[in-house]
């Protein structure tokens, strides 16, 4: 679910579902969700319902933190397979890593705002939600990427 | 449980054959795996078709047109270890009795380039171009050099030896032997998986007769013998790989590559060492490195010294993918596993030809891919 912007063209949707917590509308006060396991602490991106780990039922909603360091990451040089919304023309190269978060969970994002020269493993990254495309009808997409901190 | 030969085999080379229909392909080494087994195609009683590209009911689509004769003919798909599932399930199929003769045939023809990332990703994964497929190879690897000091000399020589192996097989798609200069100087696909390092998705097809091993002399005077066959989907967070978008850094289980193998060890009663020759899933060459480790042939973060001192060349204590491995053969997903197995099979009966790896006894086939889907196949002659 998301908060519509008032008096605005279009109004701002999340790239995926249940990631982001709500509303949109300050997107430096927008962090990830994530659901944690009750039984075996396991924790997972957005909402799930069951852990995949242990099979448990019973989960809660979590806040993700901010931070998190890089714990490996690759470099994409060419532009990507099928409907990639950044930049095309030119294509900016850019680092896909998986970034570790204290919350017990390594996540895969692109990593920007980082000269690929100089991405390091371990390095401390922060989150960053921003407007990254405007669908058909206007909206302005928020996705979501770590950049260093 | 009953003991499974392999009694034909058959396959059409990997590569890329233009206007060739599908059904061309997979009828082809069906052909040859029936004239193998010296039986019609009436004879088979059930018959598994793994494929992953191919349209619905491919079966029937590659099978009924060799003659109507009533049996079940069924499509399997697991990823790159698709056809680890057909062989799994003929096997249990005249295992249980329900038939003497079984086929399982794997069949692919791919679209050029790219695989459509949208059967493997979700929509806001694609959108924000998290869906590059070796760059999760080359971000496992990154992290190895890192922990273990694995160079990107280690994954050269992987691509050097499968090369230079591919120059004896027919069946491969490149047949040509590069340095380890040129493997170096190739595009760098993703750091530090370069282009003459990395295998393309083709075309191509093998099939193989199965029947009770008692039975097995009625066919051939050489069978091979099915001594274990098993896939498994990677345990939770135990596999990077797409199209996953997390991973636990709480928990660490095992590898499905060491799941399924040390099955198939437990199976067989045999150990990695006991292995006369191995094809692997080299996907990209750190891959092979990587399927070192798992299958138990050195320790976590020691296959680095295990390419380096020659124990899986050719003339190696345990030559791996002399057929030149993916690397070379190409990957027709769903036919991946089954040539594998015709591989083997050909050395275990002493028809390998110039490749032939001396006196081979024992041999093992594994493949890994999409979600975690592996398969191990241990044979014996």
């Amino acid at each position: 679910m998301t908060t519509s912007q008032p008096a605005a063209k279009g109004k701002r949707v999340a790239i995926r579902q249940d990631l982001f917590t709500t509303p949109l509308d300050d997107l430096n006060a927008v962090h990830l969700k994530g659901t944690k396991c009750n039984d075996c602490g396991e924790v997972f991106m957005g909402h799930v319902i069951s852990c995949a780990h242990c099979g448990s039922e019973s989960m809660k909603g979590i806040v993700f933190n901010d931070q998190g360091t890089l714990y490996t990451y690759s470099v994409i040089q060419y532009v990507p397979p099928g409907d990639y919304k950044g930049p095309k023309d030119p294509f900016i190269p850019f680092v896909e890593g998986l970034v570790e978060l204290p919350d017990g969970i390594r996540i895969v994002a692109p990593v920007l705002d980082c000269d690929p020269k100089n991405a390091r493993i371990n390095m401390p990254l922060k989150l960053k939600v921003y407007d990254f495309f405007k669908d058909e009808e206007g909206n302005d997409v928020v996705a979501f990427c770590y950049v260093p901190a | 449980m009953k003991k499974i030969a392999i009694v034909g085999v058959g396959i059409h080379p990997f590569g890329r054959f233009g206007e060739k229909s599908y059904q061309q392909i997979g009828q082809e080494a069906v052909r040859m795996a029936l004239k193998d087994a010296n039986v019609a195609w009436k004879d088979i009683q059930v018959a598994y078709l793994s494929s992953q590209y191919l349209p619905s009911t491919a079966a029937s689509r590659v099978l009924k047109p060799l003659g109507e004769t009533g049996i079940s003919l069924v499509d399997v798909e697991a990823a790159c270890a698709s056809g680890g599932v057909s062989v799994n399930i003929a096997m249990l199929a005249v295992q249980a009795e329900a038939c003497d003769l079984a086929l399982a045939v794997g069949v692919e023809k791919m679209p050029r380039g790219f695989m459509d990332p949208m059967m493997n990703f979700e929509k806001w994964q694609v959108q924000m171009g998290l869906s590059t497929n070796p760059s999760y190879w080359a971000m496992s690897a990154r992290r190895h050099m890192h922990d273990y000091g694995t160079t990107e000399m280690h994954l050269a020589k992987v691509a050097y030896k499968n090369h230079k192996n591919s120059v004896d097989n027919p069946n491969s798609m490149y047949r040509k032997a590069f340095s380890i200069e040129e493997i170096l100087a190739s595009p760098i696909v993703c750091y530090p998986i370069h282009l003459l390092e990395i295998c393309a998705p083709n075309e191509g097809a093998a099939a193989i007769i199965l029947c009770p091993a008692e039975k097995a002399h009625k066919y051939t005077n050489k069978p091979i013998y099915i001594e274990a066959c098993v896939h498994v989907v990677a345990a939770y967070s135990s596999d990077f790989r797409v199209p996953i978008e997390s991973m636990s850094a709480r928990i660490e289980n095992p590898s499905p590559v060491t799941l399924a193998s040390q099955k198939a060890y437990e199976k067989a009663g045999v150990g990695p060492m006991d292995m006369d020759l191995i094809e692997l899933q080299d996907t990209d060459a750190f891959c092979e490195l990587q399927i070192y480790e798992n299958l138990g042939l050195c320790k976590k973060g020691e296959s680095g010294k295990l390419i380096d001192d020659g124990t899986t060349d050719r003339n190696g204590r345990i030559p791996v993918n002399v057929s030149g491995g993916l690397i070379s053969k190409g990957e027709p997903v769903g036919a991946s596993h089954l040539g594998q197995i015709a591989e083997i099979v050909y050395h275990l009966r002493g028809q390998a030809g110039a490749r032939q790896v001396a006196n081979a006894k024992i041999g093992m086939a594994q493949v890994l891919g999409a979600r975690g889907n592996c398969a191990v196949t241990i044979l014996k002659r």
